[in-house]
């Protein structure tokens, strides 16, 4: 059995997540305690660099090399699963979602990512997961940090009481349907 | 489903042709095996497409996602009139510029704002247009803009803030020099950045006059007939001189520098930085106004030594638009506050990185760690 599959948590990881990972220097910690994925456009087109300080020179996160070491893996979602995504949403809501964390999103929604609980700290997106109704399938890089004893001081965005307040946000808008098509009303 | 991967691949072959490439190009430009019958397989949906190509895709031919995606028909793109079309990537240009549009759409959106124009629209009938129509025009909108008497100053500012216009600021090098468009998203206005201050504001004026007459005159219209263009062209600018340099305030400031009928060089190049013009613009108007004969203007403006006092002055005046419209950053920035736009999304809005996100906004005054949610009771 390899090492990989010794890992029992499975993580699809957002741009801004593998970023502050790099940048408080945890990330080579982190990918070898849970299984990590990352959905394709996170890891060809938005984690490119990281900086450890604001005005240091950005050093360049290789996410590609890291999938064809076999260090992380990554998953891809079709155009038919991005547009059942975006289909959920009203016009101006889908508007302010980014392709990377949609693709993230929809790849839960499509159950290609089974088992694989999805960690970012971007409201939008925490959002978007309740409103599609799979809040267990988030989880804050604190927690998640905490649960393979990797405590750190995160910024704000990272942590469970900021991802718990606009998960509590996007159930709302799930209730009201306020954000969502009226096809998903 | 195979109708969405139909529709995907129309609206993609619909975004190829209209910027001119070929199959072939696009998938080598978009990152994909670099053969034709890749695009086109997905042009008629019998390929899947992945996301991250679909991203890349999109970015190639500057339309995004959502549109790609969308279960019913995106409207066709709006006629844009350009002053002087740029020879050079014009549908490159335009395509970008309409993206622009659509971005600073989605913020007002998310935002709760609406886009419509509120600019004033006047009707005009093209054939019995002259110099008297743009004058009158051109005072009106003095009034209804609130432009006060140094108009070019606040024009912009005004147009942009009070009348939902967009601005996009773009390096157009010597080709091209302004363009206006009305589409879904509202009026906007595109101005060369790499033009002085004093000319831009002029454009300004100039696409204003475009604007209000906007419905009364289709740039369509304009496309076709050559002698409407060159009449509308000059009224415009008769518009322009009108609105940047209105009669009283312009009299008073000239007047007011005469001396013994005569009135230095300096001091028409004051003038002029005062009112944020160029000198040619003033001193084509002082000849309109009979304050100058035509013979003294033209003499004046070949003149070195006013050249170079013009020159030097400008040095002083010189201003460089911002990068990006303060206020589309600021309704960006709202919007990612409230959650409504996700961080990711706010950098590619702002054209920088994740990681230089921080100083993007920085430029503009916000800090994404900043509470901005005190409050204070209003009476």
């Amino acid at each position: 059995m390899s090492k990989r599959i010794m890992r029992l948590k499975l993580i699809l990881l957002d741009a801004d997540v593998i970023i502050e990972a790099y940048r408080i220097g945890i990330w080579l910690d982190l990918i070898g305690r849970v299984q990590i994925a990352v959905p394709s456009i996170v890891a060809h087109d938005e984690a490119l660099f990281y900086s450890e300080e604001e005005g240091r020179i950005p050093q360049q996160i290789n996410l590609p090399k890291l999938i064809q070491k076999g260090e992380i893996c990554e998953l891809m979602a079709s155009d038919i699963e991005m547009g059942d995504l975006y289909s959920k949403f009203d016009r101006v809501f889908v508007e302010g979602l980014h392709e990377g964390e949609a693709e993230a999103i929809a790849l839960i929604y499509a159950q290609k990512a089974e088992g694989y609980k999805f960690c970012t700290g971007d409201k939008v997106a925490i959002q978007s997961l309740a409103m599609i109704g799979y809040s267990s399938e988030g989880i804050s890089m604190e927690k998640l940090l905490s649960n393979v004893g990797l405590q750190k001081n995160l910024s704000h965005q990272f942590t469970e009481s900021y991802f718990k307040k606009w998960l509590g946000i996007g159930k709302k808008r799930l209730i009201t349907g306020n954000g969502l098509s009226k096809s998903s009303t | 489903m195979d109708n969405l991967r139909t529709l995907i691949g129309s609206r993609i072959k619909n975004a190829r042709k209209r910027i001119n490439l070929s199959q072939k190009e696009l998938a080598k430009q978009a990152g994909l095996p670099s053969y034709a019958e890749t695009i086109s397989k997905i042009e008629k949906g019998e390929r899947e497409v992945k996301a991250w190509e679909l991203v890349n895709i999109a970015r190639v031919l500057r339309i995004s996602i959502s549109e790609l995606l969308a279960s019913i028909e995106p409207k066709p793109l709006p006629f844009i009139l350009w002053r002087k079309e740029p020879k050079k990537d014009r549908i490159l240009l335009e395509n970008s510029f309409i993206q622009f549009c659509k971005r600073y759409h989605i913020a007002e959106r998310l935002c709760g704002m609406s886009s419509t124009s509120r600019l004033p629209k006047e009707s005009i009938d093209p054939k019995s247009i002259d110099d008297t129509v743009a004058l009158k025009l051109a005072n009106q909108i003095t009034n209804q803009l609130n432009l006060g008497s140094r108009p070019a100053k606040v024009l912009a500012k005004i147009l942009e803030e009070d009348w939902n216009v967009k601005i996009w600021y773009k390096d157009l090098g010597e080709q091209g020099s302004a363009a206006t468009v009305v589409g879904e998203f509202g009026p906007a206005i595109l101005i060369n950045s790499s033009e002085a201050p004093w000319r831009r504001n002029f454009s300004f004026a100039h696409e204003v006059f475009h604007l209000i007459t906007w419905d009364s005159i289709p740039p369509k219209k304009l496309q076709s007939d050559r002698e409407l263009t060159e009449e509308v062209e000059r009224i415009a600018e008769a518009f322009a001189s009108n609105l940047l340099l209105p009669f009283e305030p312009i009299t008073v400031a000239f007047k007011s520098s005469v001396k013994n009928k005569k009135i230095l060089y300096i001091d028409l190049v004051k003038i002029a930085r005062e009112f944020d013009v160029s000198t040619e613009a003033l001193i084509y108007r002082l000849c309109n106004l009979r304050l100058i004969d035509w013979k003294t203007g033209k003499d004046v403006l070949s003149n070195p030594r006013f050249r170079t006092l013009d020159k030097e002055s400008m040095h002083r005046h010189w201003r460089n638009p911002p990068p990006i419209p303060e206020r589309f950053v600021r309704l960006a920035f709202s919007a990612f506050q409230a959650g409504k736009l996700s961080r990711s999304r706010l950098a590619e809005f702002l054209n920088t990185s994740l990681i230089d996100l921080p100083k993007r906004l920085m430029e503009y005054e916000f800090n994404e760690q900043e509470d901005y949610e005190t409050e204070i009771n209003t009476s």
